[in-house]
This record gives C-alpha cells, structure tokens and sequence, in this order.
C-alpha cells in the first residue's frame, strides 16, 4: 500500500509512515462502536471511577514503560514501577497520547492497546480532579489524523462495518445567521432600530461610523489556521449570554416602543409594523390579567416572534415566570419579560440535528434548514420550506434536487462557498500582518510621495485579498477544474469589488463619482492602486483605468506567466504567510503539508524556543539552517523545503531574482558612521537566489523529487490526484462541519468521483456530499 | 461517554474561585461569628507598546548591574511616565530585569502576558489559550460575587462589546474583557435609575432559559451534551450571580456606592479608559470583585489613543511624529502611560478614602502596572519591567527599586546622534521569569505554589522556582 522512496530518507520516511498508520489507528479507534468489537471488557466506561490502580494501565507501563523508567535506570528523571501521581500522569498521557513515547527506536504497543491504555489515562486524570479538554480530540486541526489511504486506498468501504453517519448534535449559528434572524424581526415589527446588516455610512480618522443602537451578534469566529465553525468544538459562557440577553432587551424595548406608536427619541413613529394582539390585552388588563390571558400572550408571541406554538412545558414555565414578573412589576415589564424571554431562544444560538434514538435521516424541516444553513448561512427559503412542508426532502433524489437549484440559481447568496476557500487559502489573514513603514519603503519600488500610512499600518493588505477572492469567485461561477484554476491561473482581477466596503464608496463607485482624495479610505485605495500594478506586474493596465472615475467591478489583467501562478503566489498568500519582517517559510511549507498533501505536522513542542539567528547579512535561507538540528529538523524537513522555494518573492509580494542582504562592511563604514561611532542607516546588497526544494513522503509516486521553484511545485501538485482528493477532504470537513473518520472513506470516494466526472466541478462535489449519508443521517450515539 | 454534570458545575466553580459563594453574605455572618477576615484585591493595569525604561526608572540610575540590587526609592525623583504615583512613593515596587522567557510580546503578548506561557508563534499568541492567567489564579483564592471584572478598552473602536485578550481560567478557558463602560455598569449594577430590582428579573429569565437548554439535552450525548453543560454552568452560575446582587440591591448596598453612569457613552480611547477606571473602583469598594484587570489595548497592538492622539498606535510604537501634537511617537507614548498611570492614581485614591478595618482599603490592595509587551513594541523580552503598588496587607516589600543583573544598552534610533531616550537594560538570560513574579504575587495572597506555570527545563532551574525574595515579606 505504501511506496518507499529510493533515496536515504527511507529510514526517517518509514518512521514518519509508522506514526500516520499509528495516527489512524489512534483515531479508528476512538470510535465506539470499533474499540468495542476489539476489546469490550477492557475499555474504560467512562465513569470516572479509576481511583485505584487499574490492572490494565499497570500492565501497559510495565509492558512498555518500565524497561527505560525503572528505579536503577531512571530514565528522563521518570520512574514508572510505581503508580504516577498527578502531576507524572500529566506527562506520561501527553507523550503516549502524541505516539513520542516509547520512543522511536522502541517496540511499538499495538495501536488498539495504546489508544485504549491512552483512554484509561483519560479516566486516571479525571478521577485525580485534572480537567483535560476533551473537544481537542475533535478539533480541527487533527483533521489529517486519518491515512489518506484509510478513505481512498484500494478496498475502501470493506474493512469498516458500519455505515457513514454524523453523531446528533449541535451547529452554532454563525454571527452572520445570526444577525439574519434579528434583521428578520426588526423587518416584521418595522422597528427603530438600525438593521444588522446596515454598513457603516461615514468614515473619520479611517473607522467607520456604525449606526447607533445596532447589535452585533455575541460571538464572532476568529480566523484561525484551521477551519473555525467546527460543530462540535464551539462553546457558549457567561459573555455571550450576556450579549444575547442584551440584544434581546434592546429589541424588547424597540417592539415595546413600536407598539406605543412611538420612535428612540420620543416622537410618534409613521410605520405599522406586525402586532402582537394577545400581548397589547395583557398589557391592558393589568394585574388583573386573569392567568388564561398570559397563557395567550405567550402562544401569540412565541408564533409571532419564532413561527411556532410553545410545547405545553414551555407554555407553562414561560407563564409562571411571565405571572411572576406581572405581580412584582406590572404589565409592561411583564410584557418586555417575555419578549425578551422569547428572543432569547436557543434557536439563535444553536442548530440542533437529531434522529430521535438510534440512526436515521433528519426530519424534513431539519433536512431543510441544514442545506439551507450550509450553503446560504440562512433559513430555508420559500421552495425549501415548501418542499420540507410536502414531505419531499424524504428521499436522496428529493434533497439532491434542491441541492442543485440552489447552488444552480446565482440569485440566491452563498457567503459559505467563498468562506470555505477563505479558510481553506488563508489568504484573509493578510489583513493581521503588519509591516513597519521603513520595510514597505524599502521593499516596495514606488513607495513614497503621497501615501499616508497613519490611516493604516497594515498597508492596505485588504484590497490584495479582495482581488483573490474575486478571482475565487470567478473561478466558483466558471466550475471548471476549480482546484487547478485557483492553484495555477496567472489572471487576477484588480481593485476588485468588495460587498463588505462601506456603502459610501462603492456607492459613488458604481456611480462613476469622482472621491475627494482627503478621506483615509481613499488614501488607502490610492496606495493601493499605485502598488497593485507594480505588484503584480501587469504590463498592459491602463493608468486611466485605475482612477476611481473608470472603476468597474471585473477588470482583469494577465500577470507574467513566467512571475505568477495561482493563489500561492498572490500578495495576499504570500503576505498573510509571512511575518513582520521575513518571508515565513515554515508557515508556507507547514500550510502545503497539511492542506494540499493531508499530513500532519505535530504541535509545535511546547519547550521549542527556537529563533532565528541575528543574522540579518545572511539570507532567510542560511539563517534557518538551524531548523537543521536534529531535534528540529524531524518535524521541519515535511516544512521547510516545501515553503523555501517561495523565496521568489519578497515578503510583500514582490516578484525577484535575488535577495536583499545587509552590507556589513558599508554599514560599518567610516563614511556611514555617524559622530557616536554608530551607522547612521543599513546599507544592503544583494545575495544569489535560491528558490529550490524538495517533495518528499509525500505518498505519491509522480510528485516525490526535488523542486526548481514556485513553479514547478506548484504544477506537480495542480497535477496530482491526491492533492485532489485531499481538496475534497477539506470541503468535507468544512461543510460537514466536523473531521472525517474512516467510515466517511466511500463518502469521499463518490464525492472526489462527482468532481472528476465532472470536469472538476465544485457544484458536482458539493451535491454529492450535501445528498451523502454523513450529510443526511444522525445517530444518538 | 456521559459527564455528570453536577461534578462539571463543581469543577466549575471551583474553578472560578467559588463563585457559587456569597461573599457579602459570608462576611456579615463571619463578622458575626468572629471569624472575619480583610479581603485582598489585585488589580492588574496593562498597556500596550512597552514600558520602556526611561519612563519607569528614577532619573540617573545606572541598569548596568552585576548582582541584584535593591535601591530605596526615598531619594528618587520618579520619571514623567509615572510622576502621578509620588503621593504613593512609600508603597511603590519597580521591578526591573525580569525576562519574559517563553513569552514573545512582540506587538503586545497576548494571553502570553499574564500566562508567562508559550502560547504558539506568530498570530496564534493572540487566540491560543495555553493556560491559566495570574489574574485568573488569583480570583480563584480570592473570589467575590464576580470572581473577576475584566475590563479592556479597544482603542478607538467603540463597537467591541466584548474581547477574548489576557485571562483565562485555563487552556482553552479564555475570560472575556468588557469592553463597553456602560455595560459593563449594567452587569455590575443594574440599569440606570432603576428602582425595581432588575436582578431579581434577570435571574427569572436566566432560570428560563436554562429550562430551554435543559430541554435540548434529552437527544445530545457526549461532546455534544457537553457543550450544553457547559452553557448551563454558565446560566445556573450567572443566575446565582444576580441572586446575589439581586440581595445587595434589596439591602441598599448597590445604590449607595454605583459611580455615575458615564454620559455621554464614552467613545474615544481617552474617555473610555477613564470611565473603565471608575467602574473598577466602584466595583472593588463595594465588594462585587477583589480581582480586576483593565487592558488598554486588548494585549495587541490595534486602533489609535484617540482623546489624545489620532496616529495610529502601531506608528506610534514606531516613532512615528504625530504632527497635531507635534511630538514624536516615543514622547506620545509617555503620555498615553502618564495618562493610565493617573487613572491608576485616582483609583488608589478612592481606595484610600475607604475605611476598612483599622485602616482603608488601600492597605490591603495591590496594583500591578505593566505593559503587555515588555518595555518595547517590538520586545524580545529581556527586560519586562514593571511597577507595583500597594503591599497586599505588609505582604509585598516596597519602597524599592529591585534590578536584576542587566547590561545596559542605548535606545532610539541609530541615526539619531545623541541619547533622547537614555538607556535600557537587558537581563541576563539567568535572571528570573515574569512566572517568578507572578509566583511571588500568590505566595502573598496565600496561594504558595512552587512555580507558576513553569514547564520542562524551566522548572529545573532553581533561580526560576519560589517567589521572588527581594519582593515577598516572608
């Protein structure tokens, strides 16, 4: 199943190969049903109850451990033969969980008996009150634990008993859906309150002016390497239920305000927005509302506000506490109780997917709402719900049906195609990486004369990562050979427009007027525009074009196909990939390992504190030799020859041919010594570029071998049919919303098949995954 | 797998300092049965860009030392940076030539900063939740009806309700700063003008919602399940929170002592830094917290000091001239600090004016002010200084300059011909960690462990464990 390379990496690559195979093992294993077929007496239930030795995990340190960390030995300080405490628990879990114990050179434990003994330390370090978190097994960065061969290697499907399906669970809605929903509202009752989705209108001193008394969702997901909406891995505390309880007041007060006819201010409001009758007679009668009238104010506002009726547990909780309110408070406060109450639904914070006991397909409206939030970030619209209604979302014929009208129809917003790819690229993260203005200067031929960088440190890193996604979305509309497209096209769309831009400026764009150049936006947008064309070399641009009078949302241009191909060699990717004052290969080869060849680089260990030397007379290349100390290199040889070969750019995105050095010997020159006997500036010289690599263990015959540059890696690995389909385990994970496991293997195979029987269509990979099993079917356990 | 989730709701609150206990409650019947004893507070006040070493060490005194020493600050003039702190000078540390050791704070440490944890490379310092944070450590020993108040000031960005930037109670258990004054008021002491008791409300609906999530579980097993526990233990301990306030306000203690609420809502960096102040004070006189941390710029470096400067606070960081001021970055950055160091001033005053005891609160305060990225914006961590206020009821020795063995080199630019800035030190890669220090602040407030957050060889090194003895009364 596994190819050796010829060369003398056979030895590390063999072990490298071990630890994934491990990696598999480890993860088969976790799951339930597979453990207990293996070995059902052993495994720990999960009560917590291992306050005692347990004669399992005994056997496994003596078996294993206690060779090296015997009394007379003492191995690493650590003794085994007795029973751990705590704190030696901690490290003993840590390096048998992350496969460095027993050590390389060691005999192996079996894989089923080290994720069994790693589980018994689980319940060790329970019971001895150590709280370990439990959702980093499940994190998205452990997305690669799974051989690729495991998924779609020969005999897929075979090995694995049970059926592909996802465990009942939880989605948070994304702040995105979440403003939806109170938009929605603020529509239904015509309230005064600014719109969620309502841009800023005004920019001053570069920050924009948002409309005053408008709500923000209470979590945002941060950017992170890794994909950030993970169902499984999002947790809700004290904030963010303080934020949701005060959006629901402030809309409380809004409807309350509406229904007294009146706006924020105190003057009478012109709109008639919906009602909610049962709710106004509450309020009249009083403290003498007789309890059948709550029980009416709540049905009316839970169908008014969420569209359906309360269970009859709901309506009497939600009563009793709604009586309670009136008698200490009176009517109004009883009445802004409950709005508030019922704003403050799970709905808005959870999409909850369950299948009742045992495994089966979700419930039509269930069905519904996750095509619907899976692709549109929204509620199912008008056919979807329909069709949920009309019992026709029961079979896989039904679901691919409206799976395909709306990824088809190109009215309909899909914010989380362009989002995966986001995450996917990371390219967005450009905007978080700052250069100072001496390097810009420095780095950037035409830097200088007008630009006002105060307004932003970050150099307009926004506006490169707008053009990637605009070629994103060409590409998407096209959907032909999407992953090749975006890995090789040399077109880029310049100054591409940006829906999230405030509406000031793309107001004025759409209508061809003129912007006074005194406003920081614009400012930025000028830097821009003088650099895009510098940056990505497009001969044929037309300075008449880049002023903002002949702006027009699709204008692109050709880069040198000999300087540019695809997304890793954009200004955003190379940016975002980059640090403050260096190129960043590690981060580069780290993010090809992982997404395009689906291996998994180990956590950086935490007594790693490793720096580059202060070298700055040597090249990037030459100071990172000291990744090439042996405890280093292990992990750093799967990274660093794979993001070197990006050397052809400077760490601003600058195509080059050789790389800028400092001149120690003008530096220190007497001339340019100033009167402290200290260099008055650093004086730089150029050094030989060197943009060669290597491909190693990367599993796939064709791609093994040394690079030339950028180029020529980026073809084999556009070429490769691994790194397609590991293209297609990331999509999985992205919109299933969780890691694939092994018996996702047949579900990947039929999705990596649609997209090539299709010419390499996203839309084909997309529907076969939203109308796959793991997509549709839960299970309670 | 199944967790209990009564024993995650006692993790929990064990974890937040017991914050299922009633402290005000707990006091009157203490008082009562004899067994009272004075609280302790900490107040942690972090700014971003370095505290650099001319505007935290008295003027003419030398970084260059062999050995630690320890020099009386009695015939020292305090540098402009700090000037505010004079009436204080008898109750002031300064603590130079700590090292951050595995913390990077260039462009401002992250959760790195109170942690003293390595928290990843790059970016990921500022998201990455290592472990626990010293703010949080100490909350957890000296809890109060908020185990903590985090109260942070995204500068020029009055949108930011709330930020994940400093503390936390554990890995992955971030704390959230407030980061809106009147917010923060609200959750503190209710809205405004009220006369009804809103907490009694809150708490009704926080029970309500519970039932909801409750309901959610019945189909939810493992993770799953575990992620609704955790939203409960969020609800049920918020709900005791209001029940507590909801007493306080019953017995006229909240109203007495609520500051004014800020009108208008500050917007620019200046007056919400102000106003934060004013809810921490507040907030400690009336026992709602005895552990607060106010963060000036969330641990990053982000926005502009608007209220005094519109230079972003990146360029500033740069020395770069803000040309309405007409000062150069490094001068502008003395007065953002000035301006933290006064507000720190004022809340040491209203602390002082507040009898406790035998004395006033004051002498059974600490305020640790610091930067959360050493004393430059683009740190290497040789030298986090910092300055301590307040001994912690005789438990902290004041009254000193403690500098531990440094090499001293030039600041500023090179091309610059003569000394503007003076000169900073550099600490021996032997001297103690900011771990050590944050050790010493636990051994005074009755947590003696045997490091903080030291991992691997660090623990191994001896200079590293213990509290610092130049600080700690033993």
């Amino acid at each position: 199943m596994h190819r050796f390379p010829s060369n003398s990496m056979r030895c590390q690559y063999s072990r490298l190969l071990a630890k994934l195979i491990l990696a598999f093992a480890l993860v088969a294993c976790c799951s339930q049903a597979l453990v207990a077929e293996v070995s059902p007496t052993t495994a720990p239930n999960g009560n917590g109850k291992v306050a005692v030795e347990s004669p399992q995990l005994r056997s496994f340190l003596d078996t294993h451990c206690v060779r090296c960390h015997n009394v007379d030995k003492k191995k690493g300080k650590v003794i085994l033969e007795q029973w751990p405490d705590a704190e030696l628990w901690q490290r003993v879990f840590a390096a048998v969980e992350k496969g460095e114990m027993p050590p390389e050179d060691a005999k192996q434990p079996p894989a089923v008996e080290r994720a069994i003994a790693v589980r018994w330390m689980r319940e060790v370090l329970k019971s001895k009150g150590v709280t370990l978190d439990e959702s980093a097994t499940v994190a998205s960065n452990r997305g690669n634990s799974v051989d690729h061969n495991a998924l779609f290697g020969a005999g897929v499907g075979k090995s694995v008993a049970s059926a592909s399906s996802t465990r009942a669970r939880l989605w948070r809605l994304t702040p995105k859906a979440y403003e939806n929903f109170l938009d929605e509202k603020i529509q239904q009752f015509q309230l005064d309150l600014p719109l969620c989705s309502q841009k800023p209108k005004e920019y001053g001193f570069g920050m924009p002016h948002l409309p005053q008394g408008q709500m923000k969702a209470p979590w945002s997901f941060t950017p992170q390497w890794d994909f950030s909406n993970y169902a499984q891995t999002l947790r809700v505390g004290e904030s963010e239920i303080e934020v949701q309880m005060r959006n629901a007041k402030a809309m409380a007060d809004a409807m309350l305000l509406q229904f007294q006819g009146k706006l924020r201010g105190g003057k009478s409001s012109r709109k008639t927005g919906e009602r909610i009758a049962q709710l106004d007679a509450l309020m009249k009668a009083g403290k003498q509302a007789a309890p059948g009238q709550v029980k009416s104010a709540v049905k009316e506002t839970f169908g008014k506000v969420l569209g359906r009726d309360p269970d009859a547990n709901e309506l009497a909780r939600y009563s009793t506490v709604i009586e309670k309110e009136l008698d200490a408070n009176g009517p109004e406060d009883a009445a802004r109780q409950l709005l508030i109450a019922v704003l403050c639904t799970p709905r808005l914070v959870y999409r909850v997917e369950t299948a009742g006991d045992g495994r089966g397909m979700l419930a039509p409206l269930d069905v519904a709402r996750a095509i619907a939030f899976t692709l549109t970030d929204r509620e199912p619209d008008a056919p979807l719900l329909q069709a949920a209604k009309d019992n026709k979302l029961a079979t896989v014929e039904q679901v691919r049906e409206q799976v395909v009208r709306i990824l088809g129809d190109k009215t309909i917003e899909k914010p989380r195609l362009l989002q995966f790819f986001r995450e996917y690229f990371g390219h967005y993260a450009a905007k978080e990486v700052f250069k100072d203005q001496q390097t810009l200067q420095r780095l950037l031929p035409s830097f200088g004369g007008k630009i006002v960088l105060n307004s932003d440190p970050s150099f307009s890193a926004e506006f490169f990562v707008n053009d990637t996604d605009q070629l994103i979305r060409w590409v998407m509309a096209e959907d032909k050979n999407v992953l090749r497209e975006l890995l090789t096209s040399n077109k880029i769309f310049v100054l591409a427009y940006n829906p999230d831009f405030p509406s000031r400026q793309t107001d004025r764009r759409a209508k061809f007027v003129d912007v006074p150049a005194d406003r920081p936006m614009d400012v930025k947008l000028n830097a821009y525009e003088r650099h895009a064309p510098n940056l990505y070399e497009i001969a044929d641009y037309d300075p008449k074009s880049f002023t903002l009078i002949g702006w027009t949302p699709h204008r692109t241009y050709e880069m040198p196909a000999d300087h540019r191909m695809g997304i890793l060699t954009h200004p955003s990717w190379l940016f975002a990939m980059s640090s403050n004052t260096d190129n960043h290969p590690i981060h580069r080869g780290k993010w090809i390992r992982e997404k395009l060849l689906g291996q998994r680089i180990p956590d950086v260990p935490i007594t790693v504190d490793a720096k580059l030397p202060d070298e700055p007379h040597n090249t990037l290349r030459t100071r990172m030799q000291v990744t090439r100390e042996e405890y280093c290199w292990k992990c750093h040889k799967q990274m660093d020859p794979l993001g070197l070969p990006f050397e052809q750019f400077n760490h601003v995105g600058v195509f080059r041919t050789t790389e800028d050095v400092v001149d120690k010997e003008k530096t220190n020159d007497k001339k340019n010594l100033g009167k402290d006997g200290k260099p008055m500036g650093t004086k730089y010289t150029t050094a030989p570029l060197d943009t060669t690599g290597v491909l190693d263990g990367t599993d796939d015959p064709k791609l093994d071998g040394e690079v030339k540059d950028p180029f020529d890696l980026i073809r084999r690995l556009a070429a490769s049919q691994r790194v397609e389909q590991v293209f297609v385990r990331h999509v999985f994970r992205f919109f299933m919303g969780r890691n694939e496991t092994v018996e996702d293997g047949p579900v990947l195979v039929a999705a990596h098949r649609a997209y090539r029987d299709n010419g390499g269509s996203l839309r084909a990979l997309l529907t076969s995954l939203l109308t796959s099993d793991s997509f549709l079917c839960r299970n309670k356990e | 797998m199944h967790i209990n989730r009564r024993t995650l709701l006692q993790q929990f609150a064990a974890g937040a300092g017991g914050m299922l206990l009633t402290p005000y409650l707990q006091k009157l019947e203490a008082r009562e049965k004899g067994t009272y004893r004075t609280p302790k507070r900490v107040v942690f006040v972090m700014f971003g860009n370095g505290f650099p070493e001319f505007g935290s060490v008295p003027k003419g005194v030398s970084l260059e030392v062999q050995e630690t020493q320890q020099i009386p600050l009695d015939q020292h003039e305090l540098p402009f940076d700090i000037e505010p702190f004079k009436p204080y000078k008898d109750r002031l540390a300064i603590v130079h030539g700590l090292r951050g050791g595995r913390v990077m704070p260039y462009h401002g440490g992250g959760f790195g900063s109170l942690s003293g944890l390595f928290n990843g490379a790059g970016t990921e310092r500022f998201t990455k939740v290592a472990g626990e944070s010293i703010d949080a450590a100490i909350a957890r020993k000296l809890p109060g009806i908020f185990p903590i108040l985090n109260l942070g000031i995204d500068p020029g960005s009055a949108q930011t309700q709330a930020h994940y930037c400093s503390s936390a109670w554990g890995a992955g258990r971030p704390i959230a700063s407030q980061c809106r004054p009147e917010l923060a008021y609200q959750s503190l002491f209710g809205s405004i003008g009220a006369t009804k008791n809103d907490f009694a409300s809150r708490r009704n609906l926080l029970d309500l919602m519970s039932g909801d999530i409750k309901k959610l579980e019945a189909n939810l097993t493992g993770l799953e399940r575990e992620q609704l526990d955790h939203h409960l233990a969020a609800l049920e301990s918020l709900s005791k929170r209001e029940t507590n306030l909801s007493q306080m306000h019953e017995s006229g203690k909240l109203a007495k002592s609520a500051p004014k609420m800020p009108s208008p809502f500050p917007i620019t960096w200046k007056d919400t830094v102000n106003a934060q102040f004013d809810i921490a004070a507040s907030a400690l006189a009336v026992g709602l917290t005895n552990v607060v941390t106010i963060t000036s710029e969330l641990c990053a470096i982000r926005g502009k000091y608007s209220g005094i400067s519109d230079v972003t606070t990146h360029q500033l960081g740069h020395d770069d001239v803000d040309k309405q001021l007409d000062l150069p970055g490094w001068k502008v950055l003395s007065l953002i600090r000035r301006h933290m160091a006064e507000q720190t001033a004022a809340l040491l005053e209203k602390l002082k004016s507040t009898p406790e005891d035998s004395g006033t609160m004051l002498d059974n305060t600490l305020v640790v002010f610091m930067s959360d990225s050493a004393e430059t914006q683009h740190s290497g961590a040789d030298n986090w200084p910092f300055v301590l206020l307040g001994n912690l009821g005789g438990h902290i020795r004041t009254n000193q300059l403690v500098l531990y063995p440094m090499r001293e080199h030039t600041l500023g630019d090179r091309v610059t011909k003569e000394l503007v800035k003076g000169v900073g030190g550099k600490g021996l890669s032997s001297n103690p960690t900011i771990n050590t220090l944050y050790n010493t602040l636990l051994h005074a407030v009755g947590d003696p462990r045997r490091h903080f957050n030291l991992i691997g060889a660090d623990k191994e090194n001896p200079t590293l464990a213990g509290p610092l003895k130049e600080l700690l009364v033993a």
